[in-house]
């Protein structure tokens, strides 16, 4: 049990959050508005542990950040501000073609 | 070519006489329903699927961004080619005007502030960690007092009983020991001073 959550629902969370981009891929989202749309589902979802799974899905290869020209110094754009589209990898493991141990709830 | 002659035998008569009775008798054959428009599944009902309330909520939110995703890619799907780098310009104005339309269709504009989330999702995590450690707590110390009390002889504890926890008898004696002076010796050491007359 890591800070409070389970690891089902841990990787439901990060599931959720892959499957959520995948619904509108090739397009980007915010991880503000990605946060809000996933506290219908999770209303116990905390915006700390949320930034780190989404921190953990780009070293994963599966969310890239996606940098516009409105964030000036990306380093310092705030992590609710940052854009994040699905990976091609990401397509993948949405669509069942690959298969991830961590991410299968 | 001519209609062959019935040869009325009283079999055959009796015969013709129960079938006509019988078709006179029978129920009428059921209406065959012409298939209306309505009853038919249309494009519009297979994708639409079942009502949202006859889903669970996770599917429910996937049939939700599934239609926000359709929605947005096939108005403004053809601006992520501008995703270029030299046209990052148009990329930040497409991110921003889909990420207002994103807001608009999952019903996120008349939401709560991010920041007020933050805090009341913060607030109420803690309001859990609380009410799950004082479970803990009220669980060790009825498991405490189950132990002591039947380890008491006999003993029977009001205070535990009314909810109340007091010092085990022989505690003083235990300060007494570590200590070399007892909770009474303080208090009439205490009195003593006072009471005595400043010079």
């Amino acid at each position: 049990m890591a800070n409070g959550r389970t690891a089902s629902e841990i990787k439901r969370i990060r599931t959720e959050a892959v499957v959520a981009l995948k619904m509108l891929y090739p397009a980007a989202l915010q991880a503000e508005q990605l946060f809000r749309s996933l506290l219908g589902l999770f209303p116990a979802l905390e915006w700390d542990h949320f930034r780190r799974d989404l921190a953990y899905l780009c070293e994963k290869g599966y969310l890239q950040r996606v940098v516009a020209e409105l964030e000036g110094d990306e380093r310092l754009t705030a992590w609710r501000r940052r854009w994040f589209r699905l990976t091609s990898r990401g397509v993948e493991l949405a669509d069942h073609v690959i298969q991830d141990p961590a991410m299968d709830p | 070519m001519t209609a062959r002659a019935r040869t009325s035998t009283p079999k055959k008569a009796a015969t013709r006489k129960k079938a006509a009775t019988r078709k006179k008798c029978a129920k009428p054959a059921p209406r065959r329903k012409t298939a209306t428009p309505r009853e038919t599944e249309t494009r519009d009902t297979a994708i639409r699927g079942p009502a949202a309330d006859e889903v669970g909520p996770l599917t429910a939110y996937r049939m939700r961004m599934r239609l926000v995703g359709d929605l947005l890619n096939a108005s403004v799907g053809e601006l992520v080619d501008c995703g270029s780098g030299s046209d990052r310009v148009g990329r930040g104005a497409y991110l921003h005007i889909m990420g207002q339309v994103f807001e608009a269709l999952d019903g996120l504009t008349q939401a709560v502030p991010l920041d007020d989330l933050v805090r009341l999702s913060r607030v109420v995590a803690e309001q859990r960690r609380a009410e799950l450690n004082t479970r803990k707590v009220e669980a060790i110390v009825s498991q405490a007092r189950a132990t002591r009390g039947s380890s008491n002889n006999g003993e029977t504890d009001q205070s535990a009983t009314n909810g109340e926890y007091r010092l085990p008898a022989h505690f003083n004696e235990m300060v007494r020991q570590l200590y070399g002076v007892t909770l009474a010796d303080d208090a009439n050491t205490e009195s003593a001073n006072e009471s005595e007359p400043r010079p």
